[in-house]
């Protein structure tokens, strides 16, 4: 058996905390050592090598928020995959995470195989979007409003403007595989293309930093 | 035999050609205040500063100061070898213990070079993809780009591991030179491909230095002179050539055509194809010269090994004075024989000759009259007649007539031999008035008792008409047509102390005083005075150049004046003024800075000889660039109450009032030249002008200012970027608009507070409770709920009764259910969400949670919403529970398979329809059913209307106004 993958979570509700940290080390491909409340002790601990592959994050946090403790971490440690987690349903404040460089979010009372299952999706190299996000996806990418320097350099190509469509519509990644007549892992790749196309922003950031050593 | 030595005395005088001259160093070592004197490298970053790497700190110059960094500023070490500003701005410094950084204020390690932490940094190069080379002594070579590196070294081919010189030939190769040859490597195969030695025709294989000029040639300094690789060709530079020392450390192009060469016995110059070299007896403060870079404006900057910098500004001014042999340095007068030797006639130390740049000297043991020398006069013969303060000496053909050639001299103090056209010999004396002499017998005398306004006479001039003009301390006279013609100030004449005279090319009379000049045109004097922008007052000499600029020598500067600008002219853009007067000082190369009475002549070249108290200046203007760049000027200190505080943006208190700035318009060239403009915004809008660097406000009031300089270099040129600082001066708590704002509130509260009290206190608490309900539902309740959910999920997974599981779940669901209702309910409530956009969010969110589970598909059509649009709470939430009724009657009683909503938005209304495509409206049973009449009454209150159509399904249709 392969090792198992490394979950983070930081969430300031203990219990809430406890009960997906628990339910994660119940499954037999991952592990949660690290479970904090404020994002300060989870970098405490990725700085001594201890790498988290993916890490939950709760957005309203004491401290540094979780939006900024993603942006930093994103920063840091490029490579580490980020799921926001809220009670909010305020999607513009989820976008914008999503835009920062989070590879997905859930809501709180998402249920624990749910959870299980997104974050099992971020590993295999996909990333979950839920219609409301798709929803935002299409006019973030069509918006003739948004300023030229918000918009993104590239728009989305067909496939994936059909995929976020599908997912507006609330199918499943399955029912848009079928539809589409392709595999489900590809249906995965393009909406991870998708992401990165919202990244985009973010990443150009992180690059104007390292050039002045400040990283 | 004899020819041998002739050979090698030839050799020898070739090697050590030199010429004595002095030139303009400017020096600057630790008693300017530089960290210490051995440089290592010296570099200009594109703000303007020098930057001087010495082996014990480094310095950031602006010409008036040294800033200095060590290891306690971060650097890795106290011996700084090389200093780069790289392609994206960074300054970087190679130490002899690693490579740091500039953040601003400090360095630091570059990051990702950890791997150089300890080596001798002796190089430092960055290519054309912003890859950085970092050469060391001893310890090979490092590539850096991107986040990778390679390292080139003896172990995998380099040559040897002591690198002097980077630079790149093409875009995939590098030459590197080191101790033992030249290498060249591959980017792309990261590789040494081919190394260069003697054997290839490199003159030594102790490389030092490499360069690739403009024109394309490769120059590569050995200790055995310099290769040149040039159109495919070799050919060496050395000292048969006439360069000065074997050993070259560096070059560095001139940017003229020409290249300075660097060696350890001192400084030669190529350019024409010919070599001028210069050493500590030119002026040059030490002869190893480890260092050389050239600035912005062209100046050249010279590192030496002990002695500091040298900044030679140009070489157009030459030096002769005691150091190069005269016997004094009071010079006063100039000639120049045929064969292009020029005599110097000096106050005390005689007569000297230069030729070739050597000095020989003629003194009373040579017979000369007295070694106070006044005045020179070369004739048509070739015979330089000498007046001194003691009668009149002869030389011909190198040999000095003894005794006094004109014994009957009113006063033997001659100030000017004039020989005129027909012959005749006008003898100017200092106290005698003038004496006129033919076939040497005087003819007559003019003096204050016979027309003469004053028996002291400086000097004497032929005019092109033929008549004599005669500058005398009681004004000016005129010989013309046998008459006297006096000009004094009663005839307009600027001074009646008249020193000099000049004609210039279109016949003007300059007649030069102690108090401004007075120029002689059409039988009118004009003036040109300090109220005219003339610079200094007196007018030693006046002389003109062959483009028509007029040079004043005065007792503080020599002065160039554009006669073609009839008045200083500042560009309203700022970007060239027009400057009539320019003044140049010791600072931009003059000996000294007060000249001599009429101690200035034009030689055959068109260049000029002038005397001063210091020494002869050869200025050969002609090789005079002007600088077309502006001076960059920065912000460096601030002060407040006169303590220097760090230059940042500042709020200061109400009673910080007392502040004061310093600024710097960097220019190496002529610093003092440079003008500034500055204004305080928010005080004054007016720009004033200094030439201080430093401006004080005191009792400033309090207010938002932005204080503004710029610069201006002597030759008119503005700086491109203005330097600004912003700050604020805080009221005083009595008068800050809260304040204010705080008493006529509280005063409108108070009398409205008693009538008010009961009904105000009632409506915010109700609102406040209701907030506070919906919050407390939504964070305590909410994550409750949430928290059971989770548990039940967890439940469900560590037992397996299926029973069991099945109860669990529903709970879990339930529990989810709850929390999304809640959720809902809360939004409606709390004013915390509250855009257009948030609405559409949640219709859009609810339709497809309601509707497609039951099979139907929802559509939406939203028009012309402004999502970042603010609603008011009433009309948010009576609008969304209408289309919660509505789109829920839709999902249960239709039959619908998709319901359509279409929301448009235009100024003057709104329409939001809920469509679907099912049974219709029980005409009979329900009309007016509770549904209906709840959504009617909910209109009601957001002043909307709302109607249904029963065709095609059903349609509920609400119109309202301007959202």
């Amino acid at each position: 058996m392969a090792e198992k993958r490394q979950i983070a979570i930081v969430e300031d509700n203990v219990k809430i905390r406890d009960l997906i940290q628990q339910f994660m080390n119940m499954q037999d491909d991952m592990e949660c050592r690290n479970a904090f409340s404020s994002v300060e002790s989870l970098l405490g601990v990725m700085r001594e090598g201890d790498m988290p592959e993916i890490v939950l994050m709760d957005i309203d946090l004491e401290g540094m928020s979780g939006i900024d403790g993603m942006k930093l971490i994103k920063s840091k440690y490029p490579d580490v995959e980020i799921i926001m987690l809220t009670v909010y349903h305020d999607s513009h404040k989820i976008f914008n995470s999503l835009r920062s460089g989070a590879s997905g979010y859930l809501l709180k009372h998402t249920s624990l195989p749910e959870i299980k299952d997104a974050i099992d999706v971020v590993l295999q190299g996909g990333a979950p979007m839920s219609p409301q996000i798709a929803r935002k996806v299409i006019t973030h990418f069509s918006d003739g409003a948004a300023t030229d320097e918000e918009k993104p350099d590239s728009g989305l190509t067909m496939r994936e403007q059909e995929i976020v469509v599908g997912l507006v519509d609330g199918l499943s990644y399955k029912m848009i595989a079928d539809r589409m007549d392709i595999s489900i892992d590809t249906v995965r790749a393009h909406i991870r293309n998708i992401y990165k196309k919202l990244h985009v922003n973010s990443k150009a950031e992180v690059i104007a930093k390292s050039l002045r050593g400040e990283i | 035999m004899p020819r041998l030595v002739l050979f090698l005395l030839v050799t020898i005088f070739a090697a050590n050609s030199a010429s004595a001259q002095g030139l303009p160093f400017n020096n600057f070592s630790i008693q300017s205040g530089m960290s210490q004197s051995v440089v290592n490298h010296i570099m200009q970053d594109d703000s303007g500063y020098i930057w001087i790497a010495t082996e014990f700190g480094l310095n950031r110059f602006n010409m008036f100061h040294f800033e200095q960094f060590y290891e306690t500023n971060g650097l890795s070490h106290n011996g700084v070898e090389v200093v780069l500003q790289r392609r994206d701005g960074t300054i970087i410094a190679g130490t002899e213990a690693g490579l740091d950084y500039f953040d601003g204020t400090l360095f630091r390690p570059v990051p990702g070079t950890r791997i150089l932490e300890g080596d001798q940094v002796s190089v430092l190069f960055e290519d054309n993809r912003q890859g950085l080379w970092v050469g060391t002594d001893g310890n090979g070579l490092y590539y850096f780009s991107d986040d990778s590196f390679q390292y080139f070294g003896v172990s995998n081919g380099l040559s040897d591991d002591i690198i002097r010189g980077v630079i790149q030939l093409d875009d995939d190769r590098i030459a590197v030179a080191t101790r033992n040859g030249v290498n060249i490597v591959s980017i792309s195969q990261r590789q040494v491909i081919q190394i260069y030695r003697e054997a290839d025709g490199l003159s030594e294989n102790r490389t030092r230095d490499i360069m690739k000029r403009e024109d394309g040639s490769i120059w590569i300094a050995t200790r055995e002179g310099i290769t040149i690789l040039e159109n495919g060709a070799l050919r060496y530079l050395g000292v048969r050539e006439g360069l000065i020392h074997p050993r070259v450390n560096k070059f560095i192009e001139d940017g003229r055509g020409g290249v300075w060469i660097a060696t350890e016995g001192g400084i030669s110059h190529y350019t024409n194809n010919r070599l001028h070299s210069y050493t500590d007896t030119n002026g040059l403060s030490n002869n190893i010269v480890t260092a050389l870079a050239r600035d912005h404006e062209n100046n050249i900057w010279f590192g030496t090994y002990g002695g500091g910098a040298d900044l030679l500004v140009s070489e157009k001014i030459q030096h002769y004075s005691v150091q190069q042999g005269m016997l004094s340095n009071l010079a006063t007068s100039f000639a120049q024989d045929r064969s292009g030797r020029v005599w110097v006639g000096t106050y005390g130390g005689g007569l000297s000759q230069i030729s070739g740049g050597r000095v020989s000297n003629f003194t009373t043991a040579q017979n000369l009259i007295d070694n106070r020398v006044y005045t020179l006069t070369m004739d048509r013969q070739q015979r330089l007649w000498i007046g001194t303060r003691n009668g009149v000496s002869l030389m011909e053909n190198g040999r000095i007539y003894p005794g006094n050639q004109f014994p009957d001299l009113p006063d033997p103090k001659v100030r000017q031999i004039l020989i005129d056209r027909l012959g005749d010999f006008w003898i100017a004396t200092y106290g005698g008035g003038i004496a006129r002499y033919r076939g040497g017998r005087q003819i007559a005398l003019y003096n204050s008792s016979n027309g003469l306004p004053n028996d002291i006479v400086m000097s004497l001039l032929e005019d092109r008409d033929g008549a004599i003009w005669a500058a005398t301390y009681g004004g000016v006279v005129r010989f013309i047509d046998g008459r006297i013609d006096t000009y004094t100030t009663q005839n307009g004449l600027v001074n009646n102390n008249v020193i000099s005279l000049f004609e210039d090319g279109i016949g003007q009379i300059w007649i030069g005083t102690i108090g401004g000049i007075s120029i002689f045109v059409g039988g009118q004097l004009r003036s040109l005075t300090t109220a005219d922008g003339l610079p200094q007052p007196v007018a030693y000499f006046i002389i003109e150049d062959d483009e028509g600029n007029v040079w004043i020598g005065t007792n503080n500067g020599l002065i160039r004046y554009n006669t073609s600008i009839l008045e200083d002219i500042t560009d309203p853009d700022r970007v060239r003024d027009d400057v009539r007067f320019k003044l140049y000082t010791t600072e931009m190369g003059l000996i000294s800075n007060e000249n001599n009475s009429n101690a200035v002549f034009k030689d055959r070249e068109g260049a000029f000889w002038i005397g001063t108290i210091g020494g002869v200046n050869h200025f050969r203007w002609q090789l005079d660039r002007e600088v077309p760049a502006g001076p960059p000027v920065h912000i460096e200190g601030m002060s407040l109450f006169g303590e220097s505080i760090p230059v940042m943006e500042y709020e200061f208190r109400h009673d910080e009032n007392f502040i004061g700035f310093t600024f710097t318009g960097l220019s190496f060239s002529n610093p003092s030249g440079v003008i500034y403009e500055y204004r305080l915004r928010g005080i004054d809008q007016n720009w004033q002008r200094t030439t201080q660097r430093t401006v004080r406000y005191t009792t400033l009031p309090d207010g938002e200012y932005r204080f503004e300089v710029r610069a201006r270099n002597s030759d008119g040129f503005w700086s491109p970027q203005r330097a600004t600082i912003t700050f604020t001066i805080l009221p005083p708590f009595w008068k800050t608009w809260w304040f204010i704002v705080l008493m006529v509130i509280a005063l409108i509260l108070l009398s409205g507070f008693l009538y008010n009290y009961y009904r105000i206190a009632k409506l915010v608490d109700l609102e406040r409770i209701r907030i506070r309900i919906a919050s407390d539902l939504h964070d305590d309740v909410g994550a409750s709920l949430t928290e059971l959910a989770l548990q039940a999920d967890f439940l469900q997974a560590i037992q397996k009764d299926p029973k069991t599981g099945a109860s669990l779940k529903q709970m879990g669901e339930m529990s989810r259910k709850i929390v999304t209702t809640m959720d809902d309910i809360v939004w409606s409530i709390d004013a915390r969400n509250d855009t257009l956009g948030d609405l559409l969010d949640r219709m859009q969110d609810y339709a497809t949670n309601v509707l497609l589970p039951g099979g139907i598909e929802p559509i939406f059509n939203f028009t012309g919403a402004d999502t970042d649009k603010v609603l008011p709470l009433d009309l948010r939430q009576n609008l969304y529970l209408i289309f919660k009724e509505a789109v829920n009657n839709a999902a249960k009683h239709s039959g619908a398979n998709s319901v359509e909503i279409i929301f448009d938005i235009k100024p003057i209304g709104y329409t939001l329809q809920i469509k679907d495509n099912g049974k219709g409206f029980p005409e009979k049973t329900r009309s007016g059913g509770h549904g209906l009449k709840n959504m009617k009454m909910r209109a009601e209150r957001i002043k909307a209307s709302l109607d249904y159509i029963n065709e095609n399904g059903l349609t509920i249709r609400i119109k309202g106004k301007g959202l």
